[in-house]
């Protein structure tokens, strides 16, 4: 997929929800239907009430003609989410494991599948109250930031994306800075060198010239 | 007649007083309106004693309850206390003492009545809140808190043999809970059948009381009347009136459930004999009553009324006048016998055997066991001399035959479920489910809800006759009834089906080229379906006479046969019809321990042949919960240990097998998690189930999605990698020899085609070239030869030369080689049978 120049500064949440279609997910077909043959590979045969799993687009689109019912990922369960929340919580905690594309799921599911979700409404709380965790520790994470990396170990596509714009700079900044100070250094040095010759020259030629 | 009626104690300050008897009858506690406890030393010597007053409660005391070791009292405050009774033996009154024990429950709300279960350690109250809670007396802790009631619940009661929960609310509604195991559901609602009380008037509530054998429930009900109900089918049985003028708020039963007293507004209290329904003795007291109790050990009765005056009035029930004595204890339920310490010793190792030919002498001898163990008071010893042993025995035995009928055969319908609320799945399978939703007293709901909505539409429609049956195949619903509306709750089954009301079957097509191709039959009286089951071919019902008729699809009569009337359960798929029947070989111990057996009918739709017959085994101890056919078509038993069979080769005469091929409890347990498994149907690979949540036996509404659990055949050293691909390897094989002879014996090609049996065949194979490779890797090399002969297609042999010769084993190849050319020296004219003599060999 070609990026654009824009794209680099960040995608937009459309964008990446069109991104987190591909992950699959399972769901209970309603109608019986044949094999479907896609480019990515085969999905299906469906046959209720047996799971299969497919794209998150088919089955959102699946779900709008009212052919299947989304079964809930497990991550996207009200106790989960209070667990995961608890843990998160915990002072000098890591970031918890999650799906790359968890809050774009999450987004797309509540939107077109709100009544396969139990306690939705929980789950929303829950899930802003995770984003909320989560986006206050990448603010306190972006301090390590130095020259050479960044490093937070699972962090979602969105949550990155949000620093994205922020980072690039910062990091091309620091870099820049960086390098300047290299620069400098060698440059100190090199002056400093050019001193110390100086004085070796002033060593070698008596005290003519004084400072 | 002379009542000997002791003159008021004027224990309590006026307002509602409280009353119960220690369950040795030795003495009788009171709680009254000046929040205060008192102890009364009840045999006729002891009266005159000080009462032991307890003043632990701030506010009106409005319930009590006893039992062998504590006292439960209740305020209107909302709080519970307990208290301890303190060992004293019988003769040595001043042994009693009463220690406070802690606090069983804060309320915010008035504790209107307590009761304690058989065990002991669990506590039921009804608070002027819509919920009654269970409380274990163990910890305090709340175990379960029953919700359903509309208005304040004024009173509970657990069964003698807890089995049951009886509630009653303030707007005349009683209801029955099912306490036996995990979360208690409610089985029974009887709408408006006491009568509506004014919440938060204490003086106005009435209490539903069990008789001690457990079987009658009393009520008190409008027109100053008693409703007794029965336990099995919830019918009201006798109806006790004449007694009262107004409003009855307090019944006691007998310790011999013979006499029941009942207190009542209009300053009576009356005994009445139950089975006569008639008054026996009545007594008008100056003031209101409140509550009766009467002595578990003795012909003594205890009243108390609204100046906080308690009565005993002793003697009660004349026995010289050829009166049963009141005290003797029913001995018609075993099960609660066990559970009764003062009679296991004495009957559990006698009783069951000597039954039939019990008669006086038995009794006698009984009687007077019973007596030193149970501890009598003084008084309590004379009236026992004096009781003669006529009228009550032949009473007794009845019930109890009819107990042990009662249990004699439970048949189920696969994928129902009692009354969860007022909701019940009917049936549960691959096509959808049908669920029943109750209404009201006239009728109920039902609704067909399918997984594939593409073939047909959901619907309801509202059910007149109350069906407590369905089966559900893809091309119609078969409905019955029992008439009795619970008789689908497997304990209630045997007696419903002596209730002598009309039984319906009913047919609803989902689509048919006809109009009108609904179909409905009324059963000759006395003869109920036992259970039903529907194809796309035909309907099938057992009855109660054990008269198996077959149906057309159009309800057409096209068979009947008398099967031997042990029938559990029946089910059918296409043109087969599978019924599981009970062996003659069933063993019930008196505990109620059963070492059930079973046997097994494979017949066609239409009645014409029978595929096989059999024992159809189970895990020892374990009954059988669910009969189906996998998607395929193999006939499938699930028993409650969790072991799912299937009926291999039943196309062929003599070789139907039973093959396991799933243990769902290990499944759970390797998981970890403690999940209950309730099945559904089961497809070549897969068992499909509903997960049942936390410790419920049901699915929960609305209708969960379907786990699909891999089927797993319980062979050996399944933890290796050898093991588990021998196991997919015979799944496999099960699932294709299946297909094959299921073809053969409805005579078309197997399902898919030849292409589709060259792919599973190479499917099988794969595994087995897997197991080869594994073998030659280990240097089993016997073992690779022999599962070489196992290989169907000449290809894959190959494959196993190969990996042979790669793996460096040349004297395994040579040998491979070998086998090759006799195995398909003629390989092009007939695979199969090729295959089949390899697989005999």
């Amino acid at each position: 997929m070609a990026i654009t120049t824009r794209q680099t500064e960040g995608f937009t949440m459309p964008e990446l929800e069109y991104l987190a279609q591909n992950e699959s997910i399972v769901i209970v077909p309603l109608h019986r239907m044949e094999r479907i043959e896609l480019v990515r590979g085969t999905v299906g045969p469906f046959r209720p009430p047996q799971k299969t799993s497919v794209p998150l687009w088919l089955a959102i689109m699946l779900k709008r003609t009212n052919r299947c019912r989304i079964v809930a990922p497990k991550w996207l369960k009200h106790e989960h989410l209070r667990d995961l929340n608890k843990s998160e919580e915990q002072p000098d905690a890591m970031f918890t494991k999650l799906p790359t594309y968890y809050l774009e799921i999450a987004h797309m599911l509540l939107t077109f599948a709100e009544d396969d979700l139990v306690e939705s409404q929980g789950i929303r709380r829950l899930l802003q109250d995770l984003r909320e965790v989560r986006q206050s520790k990448t603010m306190e994470g972006l301090r390590m930031l130095n020259s050479l990396q960044l490093q937070m170990d699972n962090l979602s596509m969105a949550e990155i994306n949000e620093i994205r714009p922020l980072f690039g700079h910062s990091f091309d900044m620091l870099r820049q800075l960086d390098g300047l100070a290299q620069a400098t250094e060698t440059e100190q040095q090199q002056s400093q060198f050019a001193d110390q010759s100086y004085a070796e020259m002033d060593d070698a030629f008596g005290s003519r010239y004084v400072h | 007649m002379t009542q000997s009626i002791t003159s008021p104690r004027y224990a309590h300050a006026e307002g509602y007083t409280a009353l119960a008897f220690g369950k040795n009858g030795q003495f009788v506690c009171t709680g009254g309106s000046d929040s205060l406890i008192r102890v009364f030393y009840a045999p006729k010597s002891e009266r005159d004693q000080e009462a032991i007053t307890l003043e632990q409660h701030s506010d009106n005391i409005l319930s009590l309850a006893v039992s062998r070791g504590k006292v439960i009292s209740g305020d209107e405050e909302g709080m519970v206390f307990s208290f301890d009774l303190g060992q004293s033996s019988g003769s040595d009154s001043d042994g009693l003492s009463v220690e406070p024990s802690g606090t069983v429950l804060r309320s915010t709300l008035p504790a209107r009545d307590i009761s304690i279960s058989s065990n002991e350690r669990q506590v039921a109250i009804a608070t002027d809140d819509e919920s009654i809670r269970i409380i274990s007396l163990l910890d305090m802790a709340v175990l379960h808190t029953l919700v359903g009631h509309r208005g304040s619940v004024n009173s509970v009661a657990y069964s003698p043999d807890s089995k049951y929960l009886a509630s009653s609310g303030c707007d005349g509604t009683v209801r029955i809970w099912d306490m036996r195991e995990g979360d208690p559901a409610c089985v029974q609602i009887m709408p408006k059948i006491a009568y509506v009380c004014e919440p938060g008037n204490s003086m106005d509530q009435y209490k539903v009381r069990w008789s001690p054998d457990g079987r009658t429930l009393a009520i008190p009900c409008t027109n100053h009347s008693i409703k007794l109900i029965e336990r099995n089918n919830w019918d009201a049985s006798a109806l006790l009136t004449g007694g009262h003028t107004s409003t009855i708020c307090h019944l006691a039963w007998s310790p011999s459930g013979k006499y029941l007293a009942s207190a009542g507004l209009d300053c009576q209290a009356v005994v009445w004999d139950v089975a006569a329904r008639k008054v026996v003795l009545s007594y008008a007291n100056a003031n209101a009553l409140c509550q009766v109790e009467w002595n578990p050990q003795g012909n003594m009765l205890a009243f108390s009324d609204c100046t906080g005056a308690m009565y005993i009035w002793d003697d009660v029930i004349p026995i010289e006048q050829g009166h049963a004595a009141p005290f003797e204890r029913a001995l018609a339920d075993a099960v609660t016998l066990s559970k009764d310490k003062l009679m296991s010793d004495l009957f559990d190792d006698t009783a069951p055997a000597d039954r039939a030919s019990e008669d006086g002498m038995d009794e006698d001898e009984d009687e007077g066991d019973f007596l030193d163990a149970g501890d009598p008071t003084a008084d309590a010893m004379d009236d026992f001399v004096v009781d003669d042993d006529g009228a009550g025995y032949a009473e007794r035995q009845a019930p109890r035959w009819t107990a042990v009928a009662a249990s004699e055969v439970q048949c189920f319908q696969p994928g129902s479920t009692p009354w969860l609320g007022n909701r019940r799945y009917l049936a549960f399978t691959m096509v959808g489910s049908v669920v029943s939703i109750a209404q009201d007293e006239s009728h109920n709901t039902i609704e067909i809800e399918f997984y594939d909505k593409s073939v047909h539409r959901d619907f309801h429609f509202s059910d007149s006759f109350r069906f407590s049956m369905a089966a559900l195949s893809d091309s119609g619903c078969l409905f019955a009834t029992t008439s009795k509306e619970l008789a689908n709750d497997q304990s209630l089954r045997g007696a419903a089906a002596e209730a002598d009301e009309v039984s319906v079957v009913s047919y609803k097509a989902f689509a048919s080229w006809s109009a009108n191709s609904d179909w409905t039959f009324k059963l000759p009286p006395k003869e109920n379906p036992r259970c039903i089951a529907t194809s796309s071919q035909g309907a099938a019902v057992v009855t109660s006479l054990g008269n198996l008729r077959l149906f057309t699809c159009g309800g057409a009569q096209r068979h009947i046969e008398t099967l031997p009337n042990r029938v559990v359960t029946c089910v059918a798929r296409d043109d087969l019809l599978l019924i599981v029947l009970e062996a003659p070989g069933t063993i019930r111990s008196s505990g109620g321990m059963k070492q059930l057996e079973y046997e097994y009918v494979l017949m066609n739709m239409d009645g014409q042949s029978r595929l096989a017959t059999g024992s159809c085994p189970v895990t020892p101890t374990s009954e059988i919960v669910w009969v189906g056919f996998s998607e395929e078509g193999h006939p499938a038993v699930c028993d409650s240990k969790g072991l799912l069979r299937v009926l291999h080769k039943y196309w062929a005469p003599t070789h139907a097998s039973w093959v396991p091929v799933l243990d769902s409890r290990k499944l759970s347990r390797d998981r970890g998690k403690r999940e209950g498994f309730w099945p559904v149907a089961i497809s070549a690979r897969q068992f499909i189930v509903a997960t049942c949540q936390g410790k419920s036996k049901y699915p929960p509404f609305p209708k969960p999605i379907l786990d699909e659990l891999d089927v797993d055949l319980p062979l050996l050293s399944t933890d290796t990698q050898v093991g588990q691909q021998e196991a997919k390897y015979l799944a496999s094989r099960l699932f294709v020899e299946q297909q094959r002879g299921e073809a053969e014996r409805i005579g078309s090609e197997y399902p898919g085609g030849a292409s589709a049996l060259a792919r599973d065949e190479l499917g099988q194979d794969k595994l087995l070239l897997r197991l080869i490779q594994l073998a030659c890797k280990s240097d089993k090399t016997q073992r690779a030869l022999d599962l070489a002969m196992l290989i169907a297609l000449e290809k894959s042999f190959d494959a196993a030369v190969k990996i042979a010769v790669f793996l460096k084993q040349s004297s395994l190849a040579e040998r491979l080689v070998r086998l090759r050319e006799i195995k398909f020296a003629s390989h092009s004219e007939d695979e199969i049978s090729d295959e089949e003599t390899s697989e005999a060999a």
